[in-house]
């Protein structure tokens, strides 16, 4: 009964869905950083890859053999494909980080890092290779679910909602998960075999190795009780991640603890973007509670600071593109700095004076916190300003031309709403009828 | 058949970690060798490929870098210090991390003689299109001071000047 029991508990763990909002947040870290690593490459994309290069094709083939998949297998490595398949490296990895289109850009991604990792081995550090394993995983993984414009796009179909309640197979993530935990208990199977990670020296010789330096460590942090304190804290962190971590009382315990030790190399040791490849995996290891308890500090002070800019929202509660465009906006409030009120409500007139009611039928009004009340393009750049993702955006609309430009674009499309609806009817979309968007908010 | 897929695909990343577990533990694991035949041809065609012996067993006990000496046709001489990271600015030795990886850990290891020869070309067209002069030959020299390591009182020795040793010479045709 026990072994059976214990396939349950595996099986569960490794199919049970979870909630996709730490994928989420850990696919945009993830695709940032893969971005910066690129951004590293790009001095040196002929040098490293192209046949011009230190490492001709006919080279590699000699030193490494030929059963690798890269793309330069198939188009060669000149300078202008070296260039090309960066390119199309650099759009998959935005492409990842916004979660737009997340399934095919981690296919693009995985297949042009892995093709770059196997044109030249001899550039690569062990965080090449936890990003290579974890674009990797990210294949078979739903990393568009939360956090995404994917997202967004789904909710302006009809297809999800503003309170997130889509659970996700866990397959993929767990796979992220136990991968980290090998790394570090491989790592300390490693280091348990060397005399000077037993002795404590391990971090005293690493000390005076002056190609790994990054930032000045003061004296007594180089002294022998010092590192052998610091080398027994890396063994001790390394042997205890993959056991504890799983534990709710040690987990976050376990997560700050190895924290601290990679703050710690990336302050002292200069290895391109390790440390944070490998912490922001950490992610993973979250609940969304604790995600959004974090979020919560960041935003509450920002809120009660922003809190005197609120403004009322009013759209066409008739209108399915309205109402869809507005599940949108909500979403990407995240200071909560906007009230949505749906126009067409009979009670609008007592509780707002000189509430524009004809006005509020045929284009979106805001009720601003000067008392003014604003329509058309005017309010949409009111609310576009109070969006985080699109503020900035949204100063364009205080230059010269724009406001005109704006009212006249605002005019055209709320025109046409029914066109639109139906167009993305004809797209796949859900029919945007009022009756339907019940359950959208 | 949903429920095949998922078992077949629970399968799959099981044997995954396994694989992955064993060929990442030291030699001395006795299912290394096994593991390391079912998986290596599969691993290394996709990417999923991996060590984690990382400054282990033991951490690197010299400081190395590579330099490079140009002769050019008119007798003189350039030095180029390819990878000394510690002579670079902050942001410069970030961004060059690769040239200490390829100098420092691999090209001057005598396992990998072979990438000696188009190293050596590569940095004389570097040197002809910077400098606009014919390069003569090339050298390329091995810098390292070894590490201490302390005794069992916790004494430091002195540590010894840095050495240095030139690993290939290269005469090019013109």
């Amino acid at each position: 009964m026990q072994l059976r029991s214990l396939l349950k508990n595996y099986r569960d763990f490794m199919t049970k869905p979870i909630n996709p909002l730490p994928l989420g947040i850990f696919r945009f870290l993830f695709g940032g950083l893969t971005l910066i690593s690129a951004f590293f490459l790009w001095p040196d994309l002929d040098t490293w890859f192209s046949d011009q290069g230190v490492l001709p094709t006919p080279l590699l083939k000699q030193m490494v053999g030929d059963n690798r998949l890269t793309i330069f297998r198939i188009f060669g490595s000149s300078s202008s494909v070296v260039h090309f398949i960066y390119a199309v490296h650099i759009a998959a990895a935005a492409l990842l980080m916004l979660g737009l289109g997340s399934r095919i850009a981690s296919v693009a991604l995985f297949v042009t890092l892995t093709s770059f990792h196997h044109r030249n081995i001899y550039i690569l550090h062990s965080g090449d290779t936890i990003m290579r394993l974890i674009s990797f995983f990210l294949v078979f993984a739903n990393s568009g679910a939360a956090f995404s414009l994917d997202r967004l796009w789904n909710i302006f179909r009809g297809a999800d909602t503003v309170t997130p309640t889509k659970r996700i197979h866990p397959l993929a993530v767990r796979l992220m998960q136990l991968q980290l935990c090998i790394v570090y208990l491989a790592t300390f199977s490693w280091k348990a075999l060397g005399n000077m990670w037993i002795d404590g020296n391990a971090v005293f010789v690493v000390n005076q190795i002056s190609q790994f330096e990054r930032f000045p460590v003061p004296a007594f942090m180089k002294s022998v009780w010092a590192s052998k304190a610091l080398s027994w804290y890396t063994l001790l962190a390394e042997a205890s991640f993959a056991f504890l971590v799983w534990f709710d009382e040690t987990r976050i315990f376990m997560l700050i603890a190895m924290l601290i030790l990679h703050a710690g190399l990336e302050y002292t040791m200069n290895i391109q973007l390790f440390q944070p490849i490998i912490c922001s995996v950490f992610v993973l290891f979250l609940t969304e509670s604790e995600l959004r308890y974090v979020a919560n500090l960041v935003q509450k002070p920002i809120r009660s600071w922003l809190n005197r800019y609120q403004i009322h929202v009013f759209y066409d509660g008739h209108c399915g593109f309205c109402k869809r465009c507005i599940a949108v906006f909500q979403t990407l409030d995240v200071f909560k700095m906007m009230t949505w009120i749906d126009g067409r409500l009979p009670e609008l007139e007592i509780q707002y004076t000189n509430f524009p009611r004809t006005r509020a039928e045929l284009e979106l009004i805001i009720l601003n916190h000067r008392g003014e009340w604003l329509g058309g393009f005017f309010a949409m750049r009111a609310v576009a300003m109070r969006l985080p993702l699109v503020s900035l955006l949204a100063c364009l609309g205080y230059m010269p031309l724009f406001p005109l430009l704006g009212t006249l674009v605002y005019r055209q499309i709320a025109n046409h709403r029914p066109q639109i609806s139906s167009f993305f009817l004809r797209s796949g979309g859900r029919r945007f009828t009022s009756a339907d968007d019940k359950n959208t908010f | 058949m949903k429920s095949l897929t998922n078992h077949f695909a629970l399968g799959l990343a099981t044997a995954y970690l396994v694989l992955a577990l064993v060929t990442s533990l030291p030699e001395q694991f006795p299912l290394r060798p096994v593991a390391m035949k079912l998986s290596d041809p599969i691993f290394r065609f996709t990417g999923l490929w991996q060590g984690w012996a990382m400054f282990a067993p033991n951490p690197i006990s010299e400081d190395i870098y590579v330099s490079s000496k140009a002769t050019f046709t008119d007798g003189s001489q350039i030095t180029w210090e390819l990878s000394h990271m510690n002579q670079m600015s902050l942001t410069q030795r970030y961004q060059m991390e690769r040239w200490r990886k390829w100098a420092n850990d691999n090209l001057r290891l005598d396992a990998n003689k072979p990438l000696w020869q188009d190293a050596a070309r590569w940095v004389a067209g570097e040197m002809e299109r910077s400098y606009g002069k014919r390069v003569e030959s090339i050298e390329l020299i091995r810098h390292w001071q070894g590490a201490v390591v302390p005794d069992s009182n916790g004494y430091v020795a002195r540590r010894g000047d840095w050495s240095k040793a030139t690993f290939y010479t290269s005469k090019l045709a013109h």
